[in-house]
């Protein structure tokens, strides 16, 4: 974990003990920590204090966290995780489309929330234009758009494609429907979701081998879809 | 025994009923006397402006003043002063100036039309405006049990957050020690399983409050499955899951998040009633509109007796597995008819029980067209 050695973790949460908490866990990734007990308290840190990585709350007592997360926007692009209670797909959907990165519900599993801390403090894309990507099974060449699986050439089609490099370049991040239409389909595709089902459907049917037990593409439910990157594979790309 | 409610339904059920922070407002709330007095008085100063202004305009107009204050009423009284308003006017209109005058004999058909539309058109504004007045009020308190259901989740989830993050802190300290090892992995399924009756309870409490709308969006049947097997990982240890899907099965339209949820609960339940290492079957299919996921288990199956109310909330029959809250399947069918569909519960020939949720859904097939990258 030496990318983390110096990089500095800014806890936004009016509940203390939570707060000390998620602290001990970051310094024993050698996160150095900061903690801020309100909105406006964690807007000046953020402005002041300059952290690598944001963990949001939504429920905080002066500003809600969500408002916290549009001023913020307007001015930093600050990697932010909301860590909260409401486990509403409405809730999650409102908060990545308004700019946090990634979203983990109370109560959260520590190994699963820094995983998805160090996925989002990652601000290059995944992989450059003219790099080989692999994870697991899957080779995938951006220069020459051929995808492997297990060795062998799967043939996708242009819309596949485009969907698995946009999944693969955000690997280990959360990229949610919206953002995935958009990028893929252009800005008048937002509410088509069903293309999004389909493509992902068939997408699925052929990278995906029915005997690994974990999917490279995990779903979640109601806002988006992650590239898992497989544990033995994650430093290698 | 017919299955036994624990006391902690009875609780539930008290805290529904007396609803003590339910808002002052309610469907059959008393009229008070003051908004009669309004209502007369409204019908007089319309009387007294209309014999003024009959001698100007004539008779016919006066009608759409009468209306005009029915409207008036209507948007700020109750049912009761509104009719009284809309019947007075009716009245009054007939008997002062629509000829021949003090008397209810109406003379022109031109005159008994208007009266009739009138008093038609009134009628229907006093009972219009105490519907939408109804559902201001259960609008309302969907709002409020809303609210209190997410300070109530907050409430019981940040302390359980804080306890997780604590242990799973403390986990890194304690290092390979295996004695210790084992401790923390029984913490774990302890807190793992404190999770899921808080989850239980909540979703219960919101299917009761009735704040529950699925939210319908294109999902794939596959990968709701794959995501509710996933989700149940660690309670699954042990079993063998079989997922038996037609590998075309159509895109549907439902909440995604809602079946998975019920799936896992399925899956939990299957698991729990059935033998270490025997075999879970997810089976899912549609045709004629209607998706039906269901789970088979290899265990003993249900009691013929315990069939019927497996589930409702709180039933625990008597060969249930221990530690169970008997909320699982009730939850499963609360979302299963959030969603227009039914659940439904059988023994299988083989030996074990079946569970299956039907759902009318909207359903898209559709290949992409082959353009090749």
């Amino acid at each position: 974990m030496n990318e983390n050695a110096t990089a500095t973790a800014l806890v936004i949460d009016d509940d203390e003990e939570i707060r000390k908490l998620l602290c001990f866990i970051l310094k024993q990734e050698r996160y150095r920590t900061l903690e801020s007990d309100s909105g406006r308290q964690g807007l000046t840190d953020i402005a002041t204090r300059r952290p690598d990585v944001v963990v949001l709350d939504l429920g905080l007592p002066d500003i809600d966290g969500m408002e916290v997360l549009h001023q913020l926007r307007q001015w930093s692009q600050v990697p932010v995780l909301i860590l909260s209670v409401r486990d509403g797909a409405e809730d999650k959907v409102e908060a990545l489309d308004s700019g946090a990165d990634d979203y983990v519900t109370k109560p959260f599993d520590a190994t699963e929330l820094l995983a998805r801390l160090r996925a989002i403090q990652r601000r290059a894309p995944y992989a450059a234009e003219d790099a080989c990507f692999e994870a697991g099974h899957l080779t995938m060449d951006f220069s020459s758009h051929i995808v492997k699986i297990r060795g062998r050439e799967v043939k996708l089609t242009a819309t596949e494609y485009a969907l698995l490099k946009t999944l693969v370049q955000n690997a280990g991040k959360i990229v949610t429907h919206k953002q995935l239409l958009q990028k893929v389909w252009g800005p008048n595709a937002v509410n088509q979701a069903q293309y999004l089902r389909v493509y992902m459907m068939h997408l699925r049917k052929k990278i995906e081998l029915s005997d690994e037990p974990e999917k490279l593409l995990r779903t979640e439910s109601g806002f988006g879809y992650r590239f898992m990157i497989p544990p033995k594979s994650a430093g290698a790309a | 025994m017919d299955g036994r409610r624990t006391h902690f339904s009875a609780s539930l059920c008290d805290m529904k009923d007396s609803r003590i922070f339910s808002p002052p407002l309610t469907g059959r709330d008393t009229v008070p006397l003051r908004e009669y007095v309004v209502a007369v008085l409204g019908t007089a100063a319309a009387t007294i402006l209309s014999l003024a202004v009959e001698p100007l305009i004539g008779h016919r107009p006066l009608g759409l003043l009468y209306l005009l204050l029915v409207v008036a009423v209507g948007v700020k009284l109750h049912r009761g002063p509104v009719l009284l308003v809309a019947a007075s006017s009716a009245v009054l209109w007939d008997l002062l100036f629509i000829p021949p005058y003090f008397n209810f004999h109406i003379a022109s058909a031109e005159d008994l039309m208007l009266f009739v539309t009138f008093f038609a058109v009134a009628l229907t504004m006093g009972h219009l405006t105490t519907r939408l007045r109804h559902a201001q009020i259960i609008q309302a308190s969907e709002r409020f049990e809303r609210a209190l259901l997410q300070s109530v989740s907050h409430e019981l989830k940040s302390p359980l957050s804080a306890v997780q993050a604590g242990v799973d802190a403390l986990a890194k300290e304690i290092g390979a020690d295996p004695s210790r090892h084992g401790l923390f992995h029984a913490t774990q399924q302890g807190l793992r399983r404190l999770r899921r009756v808080i989850d239980n309870l909540l979703n219960m409490s919101r299917l009761e409050a009735e704040v529950m709308h699925p939210s319908l969006d294109w999902c794939d049947i596959g990968d709701l499955i794959q995501a509710a097997v996933r989700l149940t990982d660690e309670g699954l240890k042990g079993h063998v899951v079989a997922v038996e899907a037609d590998r075309n099965l159509p895109i549907i339209k439902a909440d995604q998040a809602l079946l998975e949820q019920s799936l896992c609960n399925l899956l939990l339940n299957a698991a729990a009633n059935s033998p270490a290492g025997s075999l879970i079957v997810v089976r899912a299919a549609c045709a004629g509109g209607r998706l039906t996921l269901s789970v088979l288990d290899e265990g003993k199956g249900i009691p013929e007796t315990d069939l019927p109310h497996i589930f409702q909330v709180f039933y625990r029959g008597d060969g249930a597995a221990p530690g169970g809250t008997g909320l699982g399947l009730a939850i499963v069918d609360g979302f299963t008819r959030a969603h227009g569909g039914q659940v439904s519960a059988f023994n299988r020939a083989s030996g074990g029980a079946e569970i299956a949720m039907t759902i009318p859904v909207e359903t898209l097939k559709w290949n992409p067209m082959e353009e090749v990258a």
